[in-house]
């Protein structure tokens, strides 16, 4: 116990100096599984998620806290490339990163802060939103070119952006946004407020989206899976309960809670 | 900047302006605790002073003239146009009344030279800047500043200045001039030069033109008529000796330095307030005013006898020195001044707080209608 | 006193001098060739210009109303007016998007009746920039309005100028200070302006990506190029102040 406190303090201390750089080997990697297994889980953590997992991985939270009251989860949700700068630059505070593409987990892989291994955890399609009655009878990809379409997608610097573009260049579609948002959830509340006719967002945003919200389907030979990663990360303080999480989402509850937000299996 | 010429230019540069015509004004004005109800009328050419003391309201009546505050009732007419009419819902606004004003610290628009400001109300109604510069430079050497066209107000004297606000309320020949206490803000020097020169211009101008100073002596110096205002009320309209002379109020009584006592007459004698009577030369019956000049007032130091006079005992309030005259304030039942030379000070040995009684002739009490 | 002046400076120049000296030099040629970025900078300046004149149009004839006139609710109205100054900009964007979006409380009729939709478009980023930066030169010409002597309003006027007159040449020119300063704090605010811009007319390079944007975006793909660009507006920045302070600041 004294020393699980003497590690956190030296690891607080450690992000009090802004050292991003150097990892410490976690002090309870070297207990054996079995007695993790049997200690009971306290302390924070703090996990950085795509803002795509916002609902699903609120809802895992409350669940994985209710099986261990003593942990305290708290969640920072945002465009992936966003939260992967947090980590390199800012040296920012999380424990757990579930990302929304491989490639901003190879950013934090690349700056050498991911604690082990990763584990793709779940997938996502793509998928059209468009206003609830597809008042401009939209079917597919081809639709979007249509001149009185009013599309978003989200910018090139964000994973479903990205996405996106490769999907209707895979079909030789040429469309004219008007605009290119931040994050993927922008996107979608364009559509919502009425200001955008379809954007091209994940089937997650669609499911949980409301009522104002119709999704149209694009088939698998013309979309573009994302597979999302999941990590802990480095230096944090609190390794045990960082990766009870990860086994948590990994695990059949979590699976069938994702599976419920219109997430694909990874 | 040249110093103002001698006589010679004044009355060359003061040219006579055409005639017009007066003006006629009935003004109630309710402006915060003020409440303003005058009636007055000023001829074409004519100066009138108008003193008071502060708060009277005197400055409210000219900005009411000149259309910067609203009338509760009234009627005023200048030049045969009707300016405010309440009754009939006229008002006229500021910039067309033609009501050229002068204030004490002469708000000459600062970030505009001598000469722009001079010809601002000829480019205001529509005069080309070429003519208008010319006027207005013409205007500047009127006022004995030839030189002082391209600088700005911040580097002119106040002396300078105020003769540049002269020139600019002159400039685009108004129907009537307003001025609130042209002088007050200058050093004494400035102020005896320009005196003499605003004389001259106003003398040149053919509107009625009011004046407001609390200076006695400047409006004796400007002024044909005294209009005096007290608590939003004229006290008093009349010549500048009837004034001086017969004030009907205390206040302008203390300024032109006169005892004023009001009083029931009967025949020869007056019963005041507090029951005391005065004997006068006069027959008269009814309320009156009396006047004594101070130096009717003569000081005893015992009881003196003699021809009809009025005596009466009092103590010694205070000392005012002035030249070789001195003013003693003499407290009592019924207090007056006297101004008695210094040696007759030392010769009875006057001091404050001292007894003394008071004596001044019938004759010297002088009655009118109150 | 003098030490907390110090202090003052040094919160405001640190993170300045921090910029300065993380800046990769190097690549400020390649950067400022590259198309996206000119056209983000173009941008930026043609709004923020066109914020601060709609900004001087409408803002100094609110300012008189608010400081020379009296009329029912003007409290509430002032405060109304203020408002846009101390809301969150996003949630300007947000009510900028219920009254002139497509389903706006008047971006519908507009559309309707006009055909003409100002979100996407560079005039919806001009309103934004407008809406967050005029309460800054209402507020700055209001207190210089109350503060000018008002007699000389009074002098021009009985010297025969009309009210508008007046307003051009006497009070607007005693003005110049507060005018000027007003000014040029409208127009650092709307160049800097983000969240109701992104909020309500989106991110689209030539039409609606300001260099705020632009500068966030690098952020995600790279660091360096974003720490040039922000530098990049701090140069532009500083110089149109420095110009502006030059003829308006100074009392003529």
């Amino acid at each position: 116990m004294h020393v699980r406190t003497g590690v956190l303090l030296l690891a607080v201390l450690l992000a009090a100096c802004g050292g991003a750089q150097s990892a410490s080997p976690p002090d309870a990697a070297s207990q054996p599984a079995s007695e993790r297994a049997s200690e009971a889980l306290s302390g924070e953590l703090t996990v950085f998620a795509a803002a795509s997992l916002t609902d699903a991985f609120e809802d895992i939270g409350e669940r994985f806290t209710a099986a261990n009251p003593d942990v305290e989860v708290a969640f920072n949700f945002g465009s992936s490339s966003t939260l992967a700068t947090q980590i390199v630059e800012g040296g920012a505070p999380a424990d757990v990163f579930a990302s929304a593409s491989q490639t901003t987990m190879d950013v934090v892989n690349d700056a050498e802060l991911l604690a082990g291994e990763r584990a793709d955890f779940t997938g996502n399609v793509l998928e059209i939103a468009v206003e609830a009655g597809n008042p401009l009878d939209i079917q597919g990809l081809e639709d979007l070119a249509r001149p009185e379409v009013i599309l978003v997608l989200a910018a090139e610097e964000v994973a479903a952006g990205q996405y996106a573009r490769e999907a209707l260049a895979a079909q030789e579609i040429e469309v004219n946004p008007s605009s290119l948002e931040v994050d993927v959830r922008a996107v979608l509340s364009r559509v919502e407020l009425g200001e955008a006719d379809a954007g091209v967002v994940y089937a997650s945003d669609v499911a949980t989206a409301g009522d104002q919200i119709e999704g149209v389907e694009i088939p698998p030979d013309q979309n573009v899976p994302a597979s999302y990663p999941i990590a802990t990360l480095a230096e944090a303080p609190n390794p045990a309960a960082d990766e009870a999480f990860v086994r948590y989402v990994l695990s059949d509850e979590g699976q069938a809670v994702l599976d419920e937000y219109g997430f694909t299996p990874p | 900047m040249t110093a103002p010429t001698p006589d010679a230019w004044l009355s060359a540069a003061a040219r006579q302006q055409p005639a017009r015509g007066g003006l006629s004004a009935q003004v109630a004005v309710t402006l915060g605790t003020l409440d303003l109800d005058v009636s007055l009328d000023v001829a074409a050419g004519e100066v009138v002073a108008l003193l008071g003391p502060n708060g009277a309201g005197k400055t409210t009546l000219l900005r009411a003239l000149a259309g910067l505050v609203g009338l509760r009732s009234g009627r005023v007419e200048l030049d045969g146009r009707v300016l405010d009419d309440t009754a009939h819902g006229v008002c006229v606004s500021p910039e067309l009344r033609g009501a050229g004003m002068v204030f004490q610290d002469h708000l000459l628009f600062p970030h505009l030279t001598a000469a722009d400001n001079v010809a601002f109300g000829l480019r205001a109604r529509g005069m080309a800047a070429g003519p208008a510069r010319e006027a207005a430079v013409d205007w500047l050497a009127r006022v004995g500043l030839p030189d002082a066209a391209r600088a700005k107000p911040r580097a002119l004297s106040g002396g300078q200045a105020q003769r540049v606000a002269l020139a600019r309320a002159l400039a685009f020949e108004p129907s009537m001039l307003l001025m609130d206490e042209p002088l007050s803000a200058l050093d004494v020097e400035a102020r005896l030069a320009i005196r003499r020169e605003l004389r001259a211009h106003l003398e040149a101008f053919g509107g009625p033109c009011l004046v407001i100073t609390h200076d006695p002596v400047e409006a004796i110096a400007l002024a044909t008529r005294l209009v005096i205002v007290e608590a939003g009320r004229v006290v008093q309209d009349g010549s500048i000796e009837d004034v001086t002379q017969r004030p009907r109020s205390t206040w302008i009584a203390e300024l032109v330095g006169l005892n004023l006592y009001r009083g029931e007459a009967r025949g020869h004698a007056i019963r005041l307030p507090s029951n005391q009577e005065l004997v006068t030369a006069t027959l008269a019956n009814g309320k009156v005013f009396a006047a004594v000049h101070p130096r009717a007032v003569a000081l005893y130091r015992g009881r003196p006898e003699g021809t009809p006079r009025n005596v009466w005992a009092g103590t010694i309030g205070g000392l005012d020195v002035q030249g070789d005259r001195i003013r003693v304030h003499v407290d009592g039942p019924l207090p007056v001044v006297a101004e008695v030379t210094a040696a007759a000070v030392a010769a009875l040995d006057l001091g404050v707080g001292g007894d003394v009684y008071v004596s001044v002739k019938a004759a010297e009490v002088n009655l009118y209608p109150a | 006193m003098a030490w907390l002046g110090v202090l003052a400076m040094a919160l405001v120049i640190l993170p300045l001098v921090g910029l300065l000296v993380s800046t990769p030099w190097r690549r400020l040629g390649d950067l400022l060739s590259d198309q996206t970025v000119l056209a983000a900078l173009r941008l930026s300046l043609l709004t923020s210009l066109a914020a601060l004149t709609a900004s001087t149009v409408l803002g100094v004839p609110l300012a008189w109303l608010l400081a020379r006139r009296d009329f029912p609710a003007k409290t509430f109205l002032r405060a109304l007016c203020v408002l846009p100054m101390v809301l969150p900009p996003v949630v300007g964007g947000v009510a900028l998007l219920l009254a002139f979006g497509r389903r706006g409380l008047i971006g519908q009729p507009l559309d309707q009746l006009t055909g003409i939709t100002l979100p996407f478009t560079t005039s919806g980023v001009v309103l934004a920039e407008t809406f967050v930066a005029m309460p800054f030169l209402v507020v700055t010409v209001e207190a210089g309005l109350r503060s000018m002597d008002r007699r000389y309003e009074d002098v021009a006027a009985t010297l025969g100028a009309s009210r508008w007159l007046s307003f051009r040449r006497v009070t607007l020119p005693l003005l110049g200070p507060s005018l000027g300063a007003g000014m040029a704090l409208c127009w650092a605010r709307a160049l800097g302006e983000f969240g109701a811009t992104i909020t309500f007319a989106g991110n689209l390079s030539g039409r609606t990506q300001t260099m705020p944007l632009a500068v966030y975006l690098q952020l995600e793909r790279d660091v360096d190029a974003a720490i040039l660009l922000s530098l990049v507006l701090l140069a532009v920045s500083v110089v149109v102040l420095v110009a502006l302070r030059g003829r308006y600041l100074d009392s003529g």
